[in-house]
C-alpha cells in the first residue's frame, strides 16, 4: 500500500473578487500518474500555481512527504522536489538547449565562485556532472542532436519535450506536466504517451498532469480529478469519470 | 519657521508642476521621460528673450500693467515653447521607439535629454544667464524732486564689432536732486524716460506659482475627468490595446499629454528661473530630477500624486534642513538639501514605490 | 614624434579603463538584464578609495604594495557599494531599478562634491602622489605610460577571462536564467536574489577596480569627471558592441573611446558637436540594431561561422 505523496485539502484562491479555486482536494500516492481536467477556465493551472509555490492559498493546506508546505514558496518547493512544466512554455529562449537543462542539473551548483573564476577542478568535476545528466535526459527525451541550439529556434514540440528535460533535471518526486500534449499531431501525442510513461518508470515518478485532450488522459491516467469553475465535481477512473453525468454536463454546458 | 514653510509651499508648487509632466507621460506610455527637464530648460530661455528683448515693458501703459504683461508674456513663450518642443521630440524620437520595449524607449529618452542639453549649450553657451530684472519706467514729467531710486536710461550703442546695442547709463542715484540738466539727459534719450531695476524676490515668485498651481489645480481637474481628451487618455493610460480597439486614436492623445504635460512644466520651470533669477542649459537636470522624485513620491502615473509629492518635497527641503541647523547646530545643512530629495526616493524606492496615491501592477504567471 | 606616442599611448590606456567599465556593466545589464544607470558611482568609489589610500599611506609603503593595495582596496570598497545598491535593489523593476541606480550615481557624486576638503578634496578634486616616483622627462613619462598600458592591458585580459568564465558556468546559467525568466527560474529551484546581487557585486567590483587604475594614471580626480554621461558612454560602448557579448565591448570601447579623443585632436566643427552626436547614434543603434555589432555572440563565434561558411560554398 504506497503511501500518500501529496495532498491538498480545501484548497482555495481568491483574487479579490474572483474564487479561482474552491475547496479542491487531491491526494496523490507514490508512483501514480493523475489527471487534473476541466474546462476552459476552471482552476486547473491555478491549482498547479498554488502547488509548486507559485502563488499563495488563501485557504486550504498541502503536504508533500509528510510535511505541511502551505506556505512554501517557489524555489524551494522545487527543491523539496516537485517540478513543473507550463502551459505557455517557459523555456530561457536565448540559452541554448543543453544549457537550459544543465542550469538546473546539481552539479552546476556543486562549486563555487573561486572555483568558477579560475575553472578549478571542482569547477570541471560539477560542470561534467551536470553535461553528463543533461545529455542523458536530453536523448531520452529525443534532443539529443540539437544541445547547440538556442531554445527560443526549436519548434514547437521540442520545446515541450525540452522542458520536461528541464524538469526531470531537478530530479523531482513529483512532476507537473501543464497540457504537455498542446499543439501535438496524433503520432506526437502517442509518442509522448509513451515517452511519459519511459520517465515515470525510469525515474521512478509520480506525475499530475493537466491536458485538454481527452482520448490523451484517458489513454494514460490511472486516476482523473475534475474541475469545473473552480470546485472539484468528480474523481474516479477513466471509465468512472466518462460515465459520470456531471462531468458530461460540464463539458457540454461548454460547448453549448 | 513659518516663512520656511511657506517657502516650502512655493518651491513645491515648482516641482509639482513639473513632476506633472513626468507624470502623464509615464501614466499614457509608461516611459520616465528623462528630456522632461530640457523641454522646461527651453521653455525657460524662451522666457528669458521675451523678458529681456520683447520690449513689453516699455508699454505706455499705467504702471504696473506693462510689467504684469510682460510677465504674462514671458510664462505664456515659456509653456508654448516647452509644449511645442514636447510634441515635436515625441513625434521624432518616442513614437518610433514606442514598439521597440522599454529599455529601449527609456536609453532613448536619455538621449533625447543630453542632445537638447548640449544643443542648448551650442546655441546659448553654457554660462548662466541672469533672468533680466524687470524695468519699471517712469515719465519725467512724473518725477518729484529727489529720485525714488537708482533711476537709469538707455542709450543705443555701436559696438566695436559693428552690433547695434543698448547700454544701460545710471543717471540719477537715490536720493539725488532731479535738476534740469537731468531731466535734459533723460529726454535725449530714445525713451525719453527712466526706469528703475524691480528684483523680484524669490518669495514673490513663488507665491505666484502657489497661486498658479491652486488656480491651474481645477482646471487640470476638469481637462482629465470632464473632457473627451481626458478621458481618451485615462483610458489609454489603463489599458492601451483596449482603448485603441475601440477607435481612441492613440498617436493623437500621446501627443496632447506630451503637450499638456510640458506646458504645465514650462510654468513650474520659467517661475523656478524667475524665482532664482537664472537659467544654464543645465537648468532641466537638477529640478527635472527632484520633481520627478516627487512624482515618483506622490505615485507616479496618478496626477493628485504629482501635485501631493512636489508641495512635500518642497516643503521637506524647505523645513528639514532648516530644523538641523536650528535644532541641531548643524550649519553646513542647507548645502546638502539635495540629498533630502534622494533619501525620500530611496526610502519609497524600498519600502512604497508605489508611491503615496499610486496603483500596485500585478505579475501572472 | 615621442608626442604622438605618448598619445597613443594615452589612448590605449583609456580604451583600457573603458573596456573594465564596459564589461563590468555589461554583466549587470546585459546578462543579468537589470537596467542599471549608475554605473560611474561604482568608478567613482574606487577611484576616491585608491586616491584617499595612497594618500594617506604614501612613504609608508613602498611603491608597488602601496599600488597594489590601493587598488585591492578599490575593488572591496566598489564590491561593498554593488552590495548596498543590489541588495535594495532586488524588488525593483525597470524603470524603478534604472532611477534609483541613477540616483545612487548622482548621490555619490554629491557626496564626494561635498565632502570636507581634507577627506577627499570636495568640489576641487584630489591629487594622488605619484607612487613609483615623480617622472621627468619624455623617456619617463613614456614609461610610465607604456607599463600603465601593459598594467591595464592585463587587467583587462584577466578580468574579462573571469567574467566569462563566470557565465559559462552554473553561476552564470543560473543568472541568464533568472534574467530571462525569473519566475520560471524560481520554479526550477534557482533562488532568484543570489544571482542578481552577485552580479551587481562583481560588476562594481571591476569597476571599481578601473577606478583605482584610473586614479593612479591620471594622477588627479574631480567628481565632476564622474558623472551620468560616462554611464552614457558605456552604455554606447556596449549596445555598439552588443549587449551580452564580452568581445564586443572591447571594440566597442576602442570605436567610442578612439572616436572620442580622435576628434577632440582634430578639432574643429565636428569635435565641437560631439556631445550632440553621440547620444544620437546610441538612440539610432538601439532602435535600428540594438543587438550592436555581436549580438549576444563572442568574436569566437563569429569566427566559427566565417570557417563554416568559407567549407561550405
Amino acid at each position: 500500500m504506497s503511501e500518500s505523496l501529496f495532498s491538498c485539502r480545501e484548497l482555495t484562491k481568491q483574487y479579490g473578487g474572483l474564487t479561482a479555486v474552491r475547496n479542491v482536494g487531491i491526494e496523490i500516492r507514490k508512483g501514480e500518474l493523475v489527471g487534473l481536467i476541466g474546462p476552459n477556465g476552471a482552476g486547473k493551472t491555478t491549482c498547479f500555481n498554488l502547488i509548486t509555490g507559485a502563488d499563495e492559498p488563501s485557504a486550504g493546506r498541502i503536504r508533500f512527504c509528510g510535511s505541511d508546505v502551505t506556505n512554501t514558496r517557489d524555489f524551494r518547493m522545487a527543491r523539496l522536489g516537485v517540478a513543473r512544466t507550463f502551459q505557455n512554455i517557459r523555456l530561457w529562449r536565448e540559452m541554448n538547449v543543453l544549457d537550459n537543462v544543465r542550469a538546473v542539473c546539481r552539479g552546476s551548483s556543486q562549486y563555487g565562485l573561486l572555483a568558477a573564476f579560475l575553472r578549478l577542478p571542482r569547477f570541471r568535476r560539477g560542470e561534467r556532472e551536470a553535461t553528463n545528466e543533461a545529455r542523458s535526459l536530453l536523448k531520452l527525451l529525443g534532443l539529443d542532436g540539437k544541445e547547440a541550439e538556442l531554445a527560443g529556434d526549436l519548434p514547437y514540440g521540442d520545446q515541450r519535450r525540452l522542458e520536461i528535460a528541464r524538469a526531470l533535471a531537478l530530479r523531482p518526486r513529483l512532476l507537473l506536466l501543464d497540457e504537455p500534449a498542446a499543439g501535438m499531431n496524433p503520432s506526437e501525442k502517442s509518442d509522448l504517451m509513451r515517452t511519459i510513461q519511459a520517465i515515470r518508470a525510469e525515474f521512478d515518478l509520480t506525475i499530475l498532469l493537466i491536458d485538454h485532450d481527452m482520448k490523451f488522459v484517458m489513454g494514460i491516467c490511472e486516476r482523473i480529478y475534475v474541475l469545473d469553475h473552480g470546485e472539484e465535481i468528480a474523481q474516479g477512473s477513466p471509465e468512472e469519470i466518462r460515465r459520470n453525468p456531471k462531468v458530461i454536463e460540464a463539458y457540454l454546458g461548454e460547448q453549448a | 519657521m513659518t516663512q520656511y514653510l511657506l517657502n516650502g509651499l512655493g518651491l513645491g508648487a515648482i516641482y509639482a508642476f513639473i513632476a506633472l509632466g513626468y507624470t502623464m507621460v509615464y501614466g499614457i506610455i509608461r516611459l520616465i521621460n528623462f528630456a522632461h527637464g530640457e523641454f522646461f530648460m527651453f521653455g525657460a530661455y524662451l522666457g528669458y528673450f521675451v523678458l529681456r528683448d520683447s520690449g513689453i515693458d516699455r508699454l505706455d501703459l499705467p504702471q504696473p500693467l506693462p510689467i504684469v504683461l510682460q510677465y504674462l508674456a514671458a510664462v505664456t513663450a515659456a509653456s508654448l515653447g516647452a509644449a511645442t518642443l514636447a510634441v515635436v521630440t515625441e513625434r521624432v524620437a518616442y513614437r518610433p521607439v514606442r514598439r521597440a520595449g522599454r529599455i529601449a524607449a527609456l536609453i532613448t529618452a536619455v538621449c533625447v535629454s543630453l542632445i537638447l542639453q548640449n544643443l542648448a549649450v551650442k546655441a546659448w553657451e553654457a554660462k548662466t544667464r541672469s533672468y533680466p530684472d524687470p524695468r519699471l519706467w517712469i515719465a519725467v514729467a512724473d518725477l518729484g524732486d529727489r529720485a525714488p531710486a537708482n533711476l537709469w536710461i538707455v542709450r543705443p550703442f555701436r559696438t566695436t564689432g559693428g552690433d547695434e546695442i543698448e547700454r544701460e547709463e545710471l543717471v540719477l542715484s537715490e536720493g539725488d536732486p532731479v535738476d534740469d540738466a537731468a531731466r535734459a539727459r533723460i529726454r535725449g534719450t530714445p525713451d525719453a524716460r527712466v526706469f528703475k531695476k524691480i528684483t523680484p524676490s524669490t518669495e514673490v515668485a513663488q507665491g505666484f506659482v502657489l497661486l498658479a498651481l491652486v488656480l491651474w489645480a481645477p482646471v487640470l481637474w476638469f481637462l482629465v475627468k470632464r473632457t473627451r481628451t481626458g478621458t481618451a487618455m485615462r483610458a489609454v493610460s489603463e489599458d492601451m490595446d483596449a482603448a485603441r480597439l475601440m477607435g481612441i486614436p492613440i498617436d493623437r492623445i500621446v501627443s496632447r499629454t506630451f503637450f499638456l504635460g510640458a506646458f504645465v512644466a514650462g510654468v513650474g520651470g520659467v517661475g523656478y528661473c524667475i524665482a532664482y533669477g537664472q537659467v544654464s542649459p543645465y537648468t532641466g537636470f537638477l529640478p527635472g530630477m527632484k520633481a520627478f522624485i516627487a512624482a515618483v513620491i506622490g505615485g507616479i502615473g496618478s496626477i493628485p500624486g504629482a501635485i501631493v509629492g512636489g508641495i512635500l518635497l518642497g516643503v521637506a527641503e524647505s523645513i528639514i534642513p532648516h530644523l538641523f541647523r536650528s535644532e541641531l547646530g548643524w550649519r553646513d545643512a542647507f548645502a546638502w538639501k539635495d540629498a533630502i530629495a534622494f533619501a525620500f526616493l530611496f526610502a519609497f524606492l524600498l519600502f512604497r514605490p508605489t508611491g503615496l496615491l499610486g496603483r500596485a501592477t500585478r505579475v501572472k504567471v | 614624434m615621442s608626442g604622438e606616442l605618448l598619445w597613443w599611448l594615452n589612448l590605449l590606456v583609456g580604451v583600457g579603463i573603458f573596456t573594465l567599465l564596459a564589461t563590468s556593466l555589461n554583466l549587470i545589464n546585459g546578462h543579468a538584464g537589470m537596467f542599471h544607470l549608475g554605473h560611474h558611482g561604482f568608478w567613482a568609489l574606487g577611484a576616491y578609495a585608491t586616491a584617499w589610500w595612497t594618500i594617506r599611506l604614501d612613504g609608508e609603503l613602498s611603491g608597488p604594495v602601496l599600488y597594489g593595495t590601493s587598488l585591492l582596496l578599490s575593488t572591496g570598497v566598489a564590491a561593498v557599494g554593488g552590495l548596498a545598491v543590489g541588495l535594495p535593489c532586488l524588488r525593483l523593476r525597470g524603470d524603478y531599478l534604472a532611477i534609483a541606480t541613477l540616483a545612487f550615481g548622482e548621490v555619490v557624486r554629491i557626496l564626494i562634491q561635498n565632502s570636507d576638503k581634507g577627506f577627499l578634496g570636495g568640489s576641487q578634486g584630489v591629487r594622488l602622489p605619484r607612487v613609483f616616483g615623480e617622472f621627468e622627462g619624455e623617456a619617463a613619462k613614456l614609461e610610465f605610460r607604456a607599463l600603465s598600458l601593459a598594467l591595464v592591458a592585463t587587467l583587462c585580459v584577466l578580468a574579462i577571462w573571469a567574467i566569462s568564465n563566470f557565465i559559462r558556468s552554473g553561476h552564470g546559467r543560473r543568472l541568464l536564467a533568472v534574467a530571462q525568466d525569473e519566475t520560471a527560474a524560481g520554479l526550477m529551484g534557482i533562488d532568484p536574489t543570489r544571482p542578481r546581487v552577485l552580479a551587481f557585486v562583481i560588476g562594481a567590483a571591476v569597476a571599481g577596480l578601473a577606478g583605482g587604475v584610473h586614479a593612479h594614471f591620471e594622477g588627479s580626480l574631480a567628481p565632476q569627471e564622474f558623472e551620468f554621461m560616462q554611464t552614457v558612454k558605456m552604455f554606447l560602448i556596449v549596445v555598439l558592441g552588443g549587449m551580452g557579448s564580452l568581445s564586443g565591448c572591447v571594440v566597442g570601447a576602442f570605436l567610442v573611446v578612439g572616436t572620442e579623443r580622435l576628434l577632440a585632436r582634430a578639432g574643429g566643427a565636428i569635435a565641437d558637436w560631439w556631445q550632440v552626436i553621440f547620444p544620437m547614434v546610441l538612440a539610432i543603434m538601439i532602435v535600428v540594431r540594438p543587438q550592436g555589432i555581436f549580438g549576444r555572440r563572442e568574436l569566437s563565434d563569429w569566427f566559427r561561422a566565417l570557417r563554416r561558411r568559407r567549407a561550405a560554398p
